[in-house]
């Protein structure tokens, strides 16, 4: 308990004496935990672009008018069967005539030609979504069962698989990026924590030989500059999280705006309730690579 | 208890490619003696300090310390032997940025002592050494004859069963200089052994003590009470 106290005072005295290379490398620390972050976001930003097209794709299965109640529960029991289907919505006739008389309100020709009709023209439908976007073809090769092929008109899928892959590219794309540029300034954060600790150790040459010298063990000589080390990493990371968070409260409601809310759309509360997986692993992250690189830095210092 | 202290058996350190620092050293001390070892630049004098203190390995031969054989000491081991062995040296080695005080209990603060024995002993140690009432000034304050009696005071912290001393008057005038040997004799009477290096003529010659004289790396005379003849 005494070592680990005498460990953190030589660790912080140091942390001041050298106050202007602790500024630098708790900067560009602070640097690549913000890159960091807001390559985060990115991805996270391009998950919610994917999800919100997702969405928006279904099968619409065109049944013909007056199919009986008990065929169209056949086929939606047979959809809900099939692995690969989500959910399937009924639109009854009644529902899709006052749908088509509301979407041409404004179009008298077309509610006068509605009228002159005896019955309503329209069949019921059903709309069916998958699980993935991938899942639709399987889906369209399910609806081909001979046994529905008199009650269905018409099944048509917006393929927006065209969308759904560019997006799901430049999400990947994003993804490889952000892992490949968080590296690097990682890399480069432990290279400027290793020097750091070099220098911190070179002005410190003298005190380390004479412990060396009245019998401090190697880990009493080392342990300062690991403190240190990580001491750097710990601050940098809270001045990302003071830059980070407030910036991403700053932009939430428009992400949200822009994406229909809910889910990862509202950056904010992703970020408050995800806050102790994403700080606490860049932390760890952080944490290792520092003491790792502080460690081998005194590493040459504690030969005989 | 063992009638050797420090026991050097057939000895060398050859340091590559074949440059001999000692060869075929036979040495053996006793607990409470004073040793000089005396002999020109570069016959090996401090490298017998550096296998003393484990700074070198031994390229032949065994080393040993209170019985306890150091030759191929482990890297962990070596901190407890140096808390065994106090150093001083020519340039004191002293903390310029910390107190008297702080640099005798800077020794005791980074073998994890606790504050209770460092008050207890810090004080202890500059009484010995007479800087108790100086023990609040920084090194930049004090003679050289002073710093090397702080460096001594750090040395003697942990009580250690030998006391090697190299070259510690080789910056200090002829009055800090019998300060320092007077203050190396009476803790040599306190029972700890002492291993004077040093090339000085008067030091020597005025202890009437056991000298051992190094010449290329050998020891070419060994007198119970020797005068430095070179």
């Amino acid at each position: 308990m005494i070592s680990l106290y005498r460990i953190c005072k030589f660790a912080f005295k140091d942390f001041w004496r050298n106050i202007w290379l602790s500024f630098v490398t708790t900067s560009i620390l602070a640097l690549a935990f913000l890159s960091i972050n807001v390559l985060f976001v990115l991805n996270l930003l391009a998950h919610n672009a994917i999800t919100a097209v997702e969405e928006r794709v279904d099968v619409s299965v065109y049944l013909v008018p007056g199919t009986s109640e008990e065929v169209i529960k056949t086929i939606r029991s047979y959809l809900l069967a099939q692995q690969h289907v989500k959910e399937v919505q009924l639109t009854s006739s009644d529902e899709a005539l006052q749908k088509f008389r509301e979407r041409h309100a404004d179009n008298p020709a077309i509610l006068h030609s509605l009228d002159t009709l005896d019955k309503n023209p329209l069949g019921p439908s059903l709309s069916v979504r998958a699980r993935a976007p991938e899942d639709y073809v399987a889906i369209m090769r399910a609806l081909e069962n001979p046994a529905f092929a008199s009650a269905i008109v018409e099944k048509n899928y917006d393929d927006h698989r065209v969308v759904i892959e560019h997006i799901q590219s430049i999400a990947t794309q994003v993804e490889r990026g952000a892992l490949a540029i968080s590296v690097l300034f990682l890399l480069i954060a432990i290279l400027i924590v290793f020097n750091s600790i070099r220098v911190a150790i070179y002005t410190h040459r003298e005190e380390i030989g004479i412990m060396k010298l009245v019998g401090a063990s190697n880990f009493f000589i080392r342990m300062p500059f690991v403190v240190e080390g990580v001491s750097f990493c710990i601050l940098g990371l809270l001045i990302a999280a003071a830059l980070v968070l407030p910036g991403i409260r700053f932009l939430s409601p428009t992400v949200m705006e822009y994406f229909g809310g809910g889910g990862s759309a509202d950056l904010f509360g992703y970020y408050k309730t995800h806050a102790f997986q994403i700080f606490g692993a860049q932390l760890l992250g952080g944490v290792i690579l520092t003491a790792a690189a502080s460690g081998i830095a005194v590493g040459k210092y504690l030969r005989r | 208890m063992s009638d050797t202290m420090i026991h050097f058996e057939n000895v060398s350190k050859i340091y590559p490619p074949d440059s001999v620092g000692v060869r075929n050293i036979n040495l053996r001390i006793k607990p409470g003696e004073f040793v000089s070892v005396i002999g020109q630049s570069g016959t090996g004098k401090t490298t017998l300090v550096r296998l003393l203190i484990a700074e070198e390995r031994p390229s032949h031969g065994k080393v040993s310390i209170g019985g306890w054989d150091i030759t191929r000491i482990k890297d962990r081991d070596v901190p407890g032997l140096r808390r065994q062995i106090g150093v001083v040296f020519q340039d004191f080695k002293l903390l310029p940025q910390k107190t008297v005080w702080e640099n005798a209990a800077f020794a005791l603060e980074v073998a994890g002592v606790s504050p209770k024995r460092i008050q207890s002993t810090v004080p202890q140690v500059l009484k010995i050494v007479g800087l108790e009432n100086k023990m609040h000034r920084y090194p930049r304050q004090l003679s050289g004859g002073e710093q090397q009696r702080v460096a001594i005071a750090r040395s003697l912290v942990h009580r250690p069963k030998v006391l090697v001393a190299d070259e510690p008057t080789g910056n200090l005038d002829s009055l800090n200089t019998r300060e320092i040997m007077d203050l190396l004799l009476k803790i040599n009477e306190f029972g700890t052994t002492v291993l004077l290096v040093t090339h000085n003529r008067e030091v020597v010659n005025a202890l009437h003590r056991r000298v051992v004289t190094l010449d290329g790396g050998r020891v070419v005379s060994d007198q119970e009470v020797g005068r430095y003849y070179l």
